[in-house]
């Protein structure tokens, strides 16, 4: 006498409520995806500031300026717009592995300081004044994280450079 | 005999599967690559015919604002509706400052309107000073600044500049 064999039905998963989902969730993901990258830099117009009596016993303020032409990029320290540097162009375009490390030698010395005026020429493209803001914010990936001490002493390692960027307006 | 038969038409009326592995696959390398690609900006930008974004390292998401274009002809679009061109003389371009000043309108309108529902919540609403200048990477700094210096003067006085990813 044979003995009956049973048949072992192979248990499918039902995957059609997970199918149901990721039906949805590409459809979301195709409404909100973006295939040019845009990204933002900040700039606010100058301000004009009134000087206290506390505030003239501060620190002289660095007003670190940024002279932009088709030739070269001149760095200007102190109220007196006293040259720090003259950074030449490179067939046309700013040095801006230049700038950046002359930039990095400024904020050793003033980390505490953010703010940078640029003052390009009337014909400098917005292309190399983008460029120009880069170079201003933060600190090459090729280059080495800057490690200082602040006024009050204490030890402060940053990347970042000269983040908040003005523009000198009429 | 009978058997048999009763056996042939239960076969008959089984459901017949479909073999879905394949679009499985193709729908998990489309969920990779939609992932990778998703914008978490509330920025929504049209770019206008005509108009280059220069290329930068900035990794700042955009915020939802006013936005100006400007291309390379000097064409002036506020919020996707062109408005004219940059005019190449004088320090102010009067269409452009217009324009902004109605966009206040709008806005201050829609704040005053939202004000006693916020109000209700302890949180006013605060008006908007952004504005996101998109502008052709050719532009020279004398029509940039002038877009600027309107735009601070019609109440817009901090500046996003929007640029294209470049890493």
């Amino acid at each position: 006498m044979r003995i009956p064999r049973k048949k072992h039905k192979i248990v499918k998963p039902n995957i059609i409520p997970i199918m149901d989902a990721v039906f949805i969730f590409i459809f979301f993901l195709l409404m909100s995806a973006q295939f040019l990258q845009i990204y933002e830099i900040g700039s606010d117009a100058p301000a004009v500031k009134t000087i206290t009596e506390k505030e003239e016993d501060k620190k002289k303020p660095l007003n670190l300026t940024l002279e932009v032409s088709k030739t070269e990029v001149v760095v200007k320290t102190g109220l007196d717009g006293n040259v720090f540097r003259k950074i030449a162009a490179i067939d046309g375009e700013p040095n801006i592995l230049e700038i950046n490390k002359v930039l990095m030698e400024i904020k050793k010395d003033h980390v505490d300081e953010t703010s940078v005026i640029i003052k390009p020429q009337n014909n400098v493209d917005y292309k190399k004044i983008v460029w120009v803001m880069d170079a201003c914010r933060e600190i090459e990936k090729n280059q080495p994280t800057i490690v200082t001490k602040n006024d009050k002493g204490a030890t402060v390692q940053t990347r970042k450079l000269f983040e908040q960027i003005i523009f000198e307006t009429m | 005999m009978r058997m048999k038969r009763f056996k042939k038409l239960k076969r008959e009326k089984e459901p017949m599967e479909v073999d879905i592995t394949s679009l499985l696959d193709i729908l998990t390398i489309l969920l990779v690559f939609l992932l990778q690609s998703y914008n978490a900006s509330d920025l929504t930008l049209d770019v206008a015919e005509k108009i280059e974004l220069p290329k930068s390292k900035s990794e700042a998401y955009g915020h939802a604002s006013v936005i100006v274009q400007v291309g390379k002809d000097y064409d002036l679009w506020i919020n996707n509706h062109k408005i004219g061109k940059a005019s190449a003389s004088g320090d102010k371009i009067e269409i452009l400052y217009d324009e902004l000043l109605k966009e206040k309108e709008k806005e201050k309108k829609e704040l005053e309107q939202s004000r006693t529902v916020a109000s209700a919540n302890g949180k006013a609403p605060e008006e908007k000073k952004t504005i996101n200048l998109v502008l052709d990477q050719s532009i020279p700094y004398e029509v940039m600044k002038k877009v600027m210096h309107t735009s601070a003067l019609a109440g817009y006085p901090e500046f996003k500049f929007i640029v294209q990813g470049n890493f």
